[in-house]
């Protein structure tokens, strides 16, 4: 029973009141009794105790201590007395020990209650964590304990002075999680919201916030897709939610509604947690911008308290975490001289591969191939000039070791009226390929200001700076795209000409040979820099005035304005796709502004009445939304002198566009519980948006959930191996109306220009087939879930089952372009997501040596239910046409073509099979799915998907005295990529450079290779570079995410050196990545959508850095 | 207050709502139906419908994409975006056609002014549909504009006869309304010379050779157009819209997203601004095949084709390319020159073919229209002698034709009227890499497999296909 006093919570809060109205409160929050003498009470009528969750046992013990009263407990009853006559022998002995507590930065920690184990008196530290305490002797244990921290107990006469560390505990049931439009106790929250474990970040060097989440919350995909300096990923919470209407969560900073970009704007020190919403009764708060889950980001804000100083410094390199095997000029000679012949001999009748290129038809068709010709090093017959030839290393050439520097200096603090912090940081990171870069400076400042005890201000602003050097890192070649061009240039191809004097590409080689010219991967970087300033401002002020004792009213205004400015030139030094200098330049200036507002007022009601709490919100909401956007482009410079457009002769194109929405919305939540033990939340939502028409504009989203405390049962108090357990229930409708476009249902016009004998005229032709019925994309989530805790905690897990169901998707419909149009945008179709989260966090080890595990694990399950008005398939096309088909019954977005069954060996095998009419030996074979005897456009089937059977993440942390090891791992079991960059570099074509999977390449009956790659020819026949199984590969990975070791110096130097607390480490992110996936990164999706995902066309590869870093508090 | 909080319109978007109301908007949607003639599908890429197919071209030689190989050679694949592109820009242009026609009756505007927008409408549907019929066979007829989607599902592939019967009505209403010249900005427009051309050519197509020759002659006769004396004039970027131009495609120079792409496009790979600036993408290849259908003394040879050129350090690049498009522009893909549709020579030769099938005469009036093609050329006249009967001279038309009209996107369609595709291209089989024999199958494309998989029951592929 006298554990029941340790476990049961009350909140106490005493400003030189009486003892008596203590006890009240303890009363009114819990079910224990009182019996005591009121006279024996009334003396002790100025007591202070500030409010702060504590066990009855503790308040008790805070309560009595310096009176001369003592109690015990009676079955149910807690009895006040007076103390005995103090025992001599007792009394004699009662020392004092004094000293301080401070959380694992040094921060004195304020308001910490201290308790005697046995019993017997308790304190509490002062502002400063300062405090001092009577124990009987040196053996007794006192406890430390404060909410959100773990707690210590200890001799009291271990040191003098007893100098405490608190460490903050990041999964205490007490934790207050912050949901829609305010905030819960972990402990009531009945809806699927998991807290992002930001101490599993501080140590990761990454210029984007985003990516260390992967794999640390279940149900939430995040997908670096791409590895330039500060590039936001992918961000999925619980699968495809949308087929077209965009599939982003809502991303909320402090209020704002702002792009998942954002998180490139800060550092992980300036964030005080990230909660994701994931189901239907936490999202539906935000109607009709919740469907995909909503991120909700609060930053760090000032602490009463004397100022502190926090630095953070990290310095150190990056470099690319793979390299691409491709042929070497040895390899290439061999492999390009065979595909020149077999070309040759298709098309030639009569024709023998001995025949010099002089023989050869020299028109149209690709038969040649270097003889010495055109330079006499380049001779793929003679052997000695083939052993001669330069292998050019492109990849060494455009990637680097880069460096990357990070500064952040903070300062916070505050009194009771008024509390501050201000961060200022400095981030400095060289991308892996050659000029990309990116420099960041950033700050940001708070404020709460208590004008009175119930009226509160506060203010937040946070500008941001970026410079940005891009690169053209993505994309075909012949679009000067960097990789492509390292990867597919002839690997003799020098960079410069003979002299130095200019750059060369492929096309100084190419043209005798029908080769295409590749363009110049180091000029691709050279020539063309292009610079990316961003501004951004967020900021938020929010006014909140409590009244009626249970009221309180707060108003949040927030204003966003962002803009980018771009110049970018391409000088006339750049060789272009067929061309080599000197070239048309072009110069490109380009900006745009992104500003946002968002108001809204919300009125709380908070009552406990006895076991009852109730919490009732209503509030409103406005937002506004504007981006407007110019460009100019101009041409014909005479020079590369001026690069600015005052210095083009031509501007050739010059354009200007705005858009905008708005929403405005009501809301309200009521959440009960019944002693923290029964626990029922339900919301409603209305919502009306401009990007609907005006027949559907509103919307309605209302949702519930239900949460039961199984262990504050008496049947579960008989289990104590279950500390902790909850059942959560919730069901609701969330939507979506993050469409591509702001103004779907209007029926617009397009310019479609011409002219009448060189006089231009404006043309206007219908671009799109109104809808005025057009309306929301409404998703309902069923979400049932458990969390228990073991062991006091030792062991926590949780478990989630979702099944969300999306309905008139916001869907862009093919339509037969017989109406002019090729697609018509409708509220058509399902989708239905489902699967499983889990969640398990254990301290395996709380001794001197600790060892804490985090993991999480996810499945997801996405089927289309419904479809178009036929439901016919939707076909996609990514970087080439038609690579994904979407139908009914299967997960959205497969990967789509043909089934490649093998190579034709030989003349008879290509009688025995269905094949393409120019299909030879060597040849690639199809299965001809539909078995009508030919291989057609029909014979495409599903060839893959890029969801993956689940996701994982594995979060070891270790602490040894001083020192700390953290080992994150993360990874995705299953899915499919489309490695459409295949098609330029295993073509098999042999004018471009191949991966050395060609050297596995069919070459006869007797050398059939692998039996997947066909046979060289310049001239493919057999469709063999069609979409096909050949190129879908296997997106399993596991990647070492994050090592960090840390050192924290001990208190001795510490003081020595005048800093309150000092800490160093070393942390390698993105350490390594086991995958058999042949590009650089099984995460990619250059068309990221739900239709047209996996699919791989070259991508910015990702970094793997290396850093040491230093974090002081002083 | 909070209503119009949430009416957006886009700043930077016309909507419809307010459009199709006045004289100037149904300018303005004619304007852009010309300039759907631009898109790849209707004239922009004509060269991959009537050269890359005939023996007059190949296409770019690229290894591992075989869009264009597979018109060259006859294994074109449902999904191929040349073929989807003729079939989805051509309905564009029709629906804006019919937009205009659906919509204009109620419009306050001068009757004359209503008649002409009218008729200009109705040529240039006429016009795509005679794309359509020649390139896919049977094709869904929709001639109102389809303002809900639900509607189109209803569309089966009607016969190509119902087809010709309905551009044959198109133009005989358009020339009885269009003018038979503009001035100024109007100049480009279509006339009534050119319905009347372009109805001649149908007529052509279909067989009924009277008619044919009838309406062709009244162009001839309306002495509005002529042969220029040298064929380059024809061509030439500052002499547009010439005497000889019955109606063009207009481009524009100057950097307004006007300009024709076909100089670069057929300028060769790799060459820099050897041939024309700003390079090339090496498409429709003339073959050695066309290079020997000139004859010797052939002055439009040199003008229209070379086998060669010299690139920049001065070293000779043997290389087969189109040279009748060339205008040097500012930028690349912005040059002057308009695509001719139909030619003054192309009447004329026409009317000599439709003579000829009415009957052969030794020396007549065919051959006087045969000659004055053949005299600019500076090559001598045919006298029956040469030709001395029906088969012959259709032999030479054919290829006076092939060479006049040469990379105009003529050829293709050209053998398919006259019925010698088959033999013509099967003789040059292997010259010409055909993957099998000509069928005639392969007179027509497939329909887009895209159309066929999103209205299965109502669309049905060609033959072969």
């Amino acid at each position: 029973k006298a554990q029941r006093l340790e476990e049961v919570e009350v909140t106490v809060n005493l400003k030189r009141q009486s003892l008596k109205e203590g006890i009240k409160q303890i009363q009114q929050q819990s079910a224990f009794k009182f019996a005591y003498v009121a006279a024996q009470l009334s003396p002790y009528d100025d007591i202070t105790l500030p409010a702060e969750r504590r066990s009855v046992l503790q308040t008790l013990n805070l309560l009595l201590q310096n009176t001369a009263l003592t109690w015990s407990l009676n079955a149910n009853t807690i009895v006040i007395t007076e103390k005995r006559a103090a025992d001599p022998a007792l009394s004699a002995r009662v020392i004092t020990v004094s000293g301080k507590v401070t959380d694992e930065k040094g921060n004195g920690l304020p308001n910490v209650t201290i308790t005697i184990k046995n019993g017997g008196g308790g304190a509490i530290t002062d502002v400063n964590g300062h405090f001092t305490i009577r124990v009987p002797d040196e053996k007794t244990i006192v406890i430390f304990s404060m909410i959100g921290y773990t707690s210590v107990e200890i001799a009291a006469g271990s040191a003098t002075p007893l100098n405490i560390i608190l460490k903050e505990e990041t999964r205490s049931l007490n934790n207050v999680i912050v949901v829609g439009y305010g905030t819960q106790k972990k402990r009531n929250v009945t809806a699927a919201i998991a807290s992002v474990p930001m101490a599993e970040m501080r140590d990761m060097p990454i210029s984007n916030v985003a990516t260390g989440m992967q794999g640390k919350i279940p149900g939430v995909i995040v997908q670096q897709t791409g590895g330039a300096p500060g590039a936001t990923p992918a961000i999925k919470v619980r699968g495809f939610g949308s087929i077209s209407a965009g599939t982003n969560p809502l991303i909320v900073v402090d209020g704002n509604i702002v792009d998942a970009s954002v998180f490139s704007n800060f550092s992980s020190n300036d964030i005080q947690s990230i909660d994701v919403l994931k189901d239907a009764s936490s999202t539906a708060i935000y109607g009709s911008k919740g469907s995909n889950g909503v991120l909700i980001v609060t930053t760090k804000r000032g602490k009463s308290g004397k100022t502190r100083f926090n630095a953070d410094v990290y310095t150190g390199f990056q470099d690319v975490s793979k390299k691409i095997d491709v042929l070497n000029s040895q390899q290439f000679a061999v492999f390009s001289k065979e595909a020149s012949n077999n070309a040759y001999l298709d098309n030639v009748p009569g024709a023998n591969i001995s025949d010099p290129n002089s023989a050869r038809p020299n028109s149209y068709l690709r038969y040649r191939y270097p003889r010495g010709d055109l330079f006499e090093w380049f001779n793929f017959d003679d052997p000695q000039k083939v052993a001669a030839m330069p292998t050019y290393d492109y990849q060494d050439m455009i990637f680097r070791k880069g460096m990357i520097n990070n500064y952040q200096v903070t300062a916070s603090g505050g009194n009771d009226n008024a509390q501050y912090l201000v961060t200022g940081g400095y981030l400095k990171q060289d991308g892996i390929i050659e000029k990309s870069a990116l420099d960041r400076y950033s700050i940001r400042a708070n404020v709460d200001i208590n004008v009175t005890e119930r009226f509160k201000l506060g203010a937040n602003i946070n500008p941001v700076y970026k410079i940005q050097n891009d690169v053209n890192s993505d994309g075909h070649w012949a679009g000067n795209g960097i990789i492509n061009a390292a990867l597919s240039a002839v690997p003799m191809t020098p960079v410069w000409n003979a002299d130095h004097s200019a750059y060369t590409s492929q096309a100084a080689l190419a043209t005798p040979y029908g080769w295409p010219g590749i363009t110049n991967p180091v000029a691709n970087i050279t020539e063309n820099p292009n610079e990316l300033i961003t501004t951004n401002l967020l900021t938020n002020v929010y006014a909140s005035y409590q009244f009626l004792k249970d009221f309180s009213y707060r108003a949040t205004g927030n204003f966003n304005v962002g803009s980018t400015r771009r110049n970018a030139y391409k000088t006339s030094r750049m060789p272009l796709n067929q061309i080599l200098p000197p070239t048309q330049a072009v110069g490109e200036a380009s900006s745009d502004q992104t500003t946002s507002w968002l108001f809204n007022q919300t009125l709380n009601y908070t009552k406990a009445a006895g076991p009852h709490n109730i919490d009732v919100l209503l509030g409103m909401e406005a937002y506004k939304y504007q981006y407007q956007r110019s460009q100019a482009i101009g041409t014909s410079y005479a020079n590369d002198v001026v690069p600015t457009l005052n210095a083009a002769g031509l501007p050739s194109t010059v354009s200007s566009f705005r858009t905008a929405n708005t929403s405005t919305s009501y809301f309200g939540r009521a959440t009960y519980n019944y002693k923290e033990k029964y626990i029922a939340n339900v919301s409603l939502r209305a919502d009306g948006s401009s990007i609907f028409g005006s027949k559907n504009r509103w919307g309605v989203f209302p949702a519930g959930s239900v949460g039961w405390v199984l262990t504050e049962e008496p049947f579960m108090k008989n289990i104590p191996v279950i500390s902790n357990a909850k059942l959560r229930v919730s069901y609701g409708l969330a939507g979506n109306n993050q469409y591509t476009d702001n103004y779907p249902y209007l029926a617009t016009l397009e310019a479609d220009n011409y002219s009448f004998n060189n006089s231009l005229v404006n043309g206007l032709g219908a671009a799109s087939l109104g809808n005025d019925e057009l309306g929301w994309e409404k998703s309902k989530q069923f979400d049932a879930g458990i969390d228990i805790g073991f062991f006091h905690e030792r062991i926590g897990i949780g478990i989630d089952y979702y099944k969300r169901n999306t309905n008139d998707l916001l869907l862009a419909v093919n339509v037969p372009t017989i109406t002019g149009f090729s697609t018509a945008v409708k509220n058509i179709g399902a989708i239905e997501n489902k699967g499983w989260e889990f969640s398990l966090a254990t301290r395996n080890l709380t001794g001197a040596f600790t060892w804490n595990t985090n993991a999480t694990l996810s499945f997801n399950r996405n089927t289309v239910v419904a479809l178009g008005p036929t439901g016919d398939p939707i076909r996609s096309n990514s970087g080439v046409n038609e690579t994904n088909i979407t139908m009914i019954g299967k997960p959205i977005g497969n990967i789509y073509g043909y089934k490649q069954i093998g190579i034709f060996q030989n003349q008879a095998d290509l009688d025995k099979f269905p094949h393409d009419l120019t299909s030879r030996p060597g040849d690639v074979k199809y299965e001809d799915v539909n078995k009508d005897g030919k291989i057609t456009a029909d014979d495409r089937t599903i060839i893959g998907n890029s969801q993956p059977d689940f996701i994982y993440g594995l979060t070891n942390t270790f602490r040894y005295k001083n020192f700390d090891l953290m080992v994150a791992i993360q990874g995705q079991q299953g899915g499919q990529i489309l490695n459409l960059s295949r098609r330029f570099f295993e073509n098999v074509e042999g004018s471009a450079n191949q991966l050395t999977t060609v050297l596995n390449r069919w070459q006869s009956e007797d050398k059939p290779g692998n039996g997947i790659i066909p046979r060289a020819n310049q001239r493919t026949t057999g469709n063999n570079n069609a979409i096909s199984s050949r190129w879908v590969e296997d997106a399993t990975y596991l990647r070492i995410q994050n090592v960090s070791i840390g050192y924290q110096l001990p208190e001795k130097i510490l003081q020595h050196i005048r800093l309150q607390q000092a800490r160093i480490y070393l942390s390698a992110q993105n350490l390594y990545t086991f995958t058999d996936y042949l590009n650089y990164n099984p995460e990619v999706s250059n068309y990221e959508g739900a239709l047209t995902s996996g699919v791989d066309y070259g991508r910015y590869p990702l970094a793997r850095t290396f850093v040491v870093g230093v974090n002081i508090g002083f | 207050c909070k209503k119009s909080f949430l009416e957006q319109l886009p700043p930077s978007t016309a909507t419809t709502e307010n459009f199709y109301k006045t004289a100037d908007d149904f300018k303005n949607a004619l304007n852009a139906n010309y300039g759907s003639l631009q898109s790849g599908g209707v004239f922009g890429n004509a060269y991959i419908y009537g050269d890359i197919p005939s023996d007059n071209n190949f296409p770019v030689p690229s290894g591992s994409v075989t869009d264009q190989d597979e018109f060259d050679r006859f294994y074109i694949k449902t999904t191929n975006p040349f073929v989807a592109n003729r079939w989805n820009d051509s309905y564009k242009a029709i629906s804006r056609s019919n937009t205009i026609l659906s919509r204009i009756a109620p419009i306050a505007m001068s009757d004359s002014l209503k008649k002409r927008f009218t008729a200009e409408a109705q040529f240039l549907r006429a016009l795509v549909y005679f794309n359509l019929v020649r390139s896919f066979g049977d094709v869904p007829l929709v001639v109102t504009e389809i303002t809900n989607a639900n509607q189109a599902y209803e569309y089966t592939r009607d016969p190509a006869a119902s087809v010709y019967a309905q551009i044959e009505a198109d133009l005989k209403a358009a020339e009885a309304a269009l003018p038979v010249s503009y001035t100024g900005g109007d100049i480009g427009r279509a006339t009534s010379g050119a319905a009347k051309a372009l109805l001649g050519k149908v007529l052509l197509t279909q067989h009924k050779y009277p008619d044919a020759a009838a309406k062709l002659k009244e162009v001839i006769s309306s002495g509005t157009y002529a042969i220029l004396d040298k064929y380059a004039d024809v061509f030439d970027v500052s002499k547009k819209n010439n005497k000889e131009s019955v109606f063009d495609v207009q481009y524009k120079s100057g950097g307004v997203k006007e300009g024709n792409p076909l100089p670069n496009s057929f300028a060769p790979e790799n060459s820099g601004d050897a041939v024309v600036k700003f390079g090339g993408d090496g498409n429709n290849q003339p073959t050695p095949d066309m290079e020997n259908a000139y004859e010797a003394g052939d002055t439009r040879k040199s003008f229209s084709m070379a086998t060669s050129y010299v690139n920049a350090s001065g070293a000779t690049v043997n290389y087969y390319f189109v040279k009748k498009y060339f205008d040097v522009p500012a930028t690349k893909n912005d040059n002057g020159n308009n695509f001719p549709v139909i030619r003054y020579a192309d009447v004329v030769l026409m009317y000599a073919e439709a003579l000829n099938e009415i009957g052969y005469q030794g020396g007549g009036e065919a051959f006087t229209y045969l000659n004055i093609i053949r005299k600019r050329a500076g090559l001598a006249e045919k006298t029956a002698a040469n030709l001395p009967d029906q088969a012959s001279f259709r032999l030479a038309i054919e290829n006076e034709r092939r060479v006049e009209l040469a990379f105009e996107g003529h050829r293709w369609y050209d053998l398919v009227r006259t019925g010698r595709a088959i033999p013509v291209l099967n003789s040059k089989k292997a010259q010409i890499r055909l993957v099998a024999d000509l069928t005639s199958d392969n007179l027509v494309i497939p329909v887009p497999q895209s159309q066929i998989d999103i209205n299965k029951d109502k669309i049905k592929q060609n033959k072969g296909y």
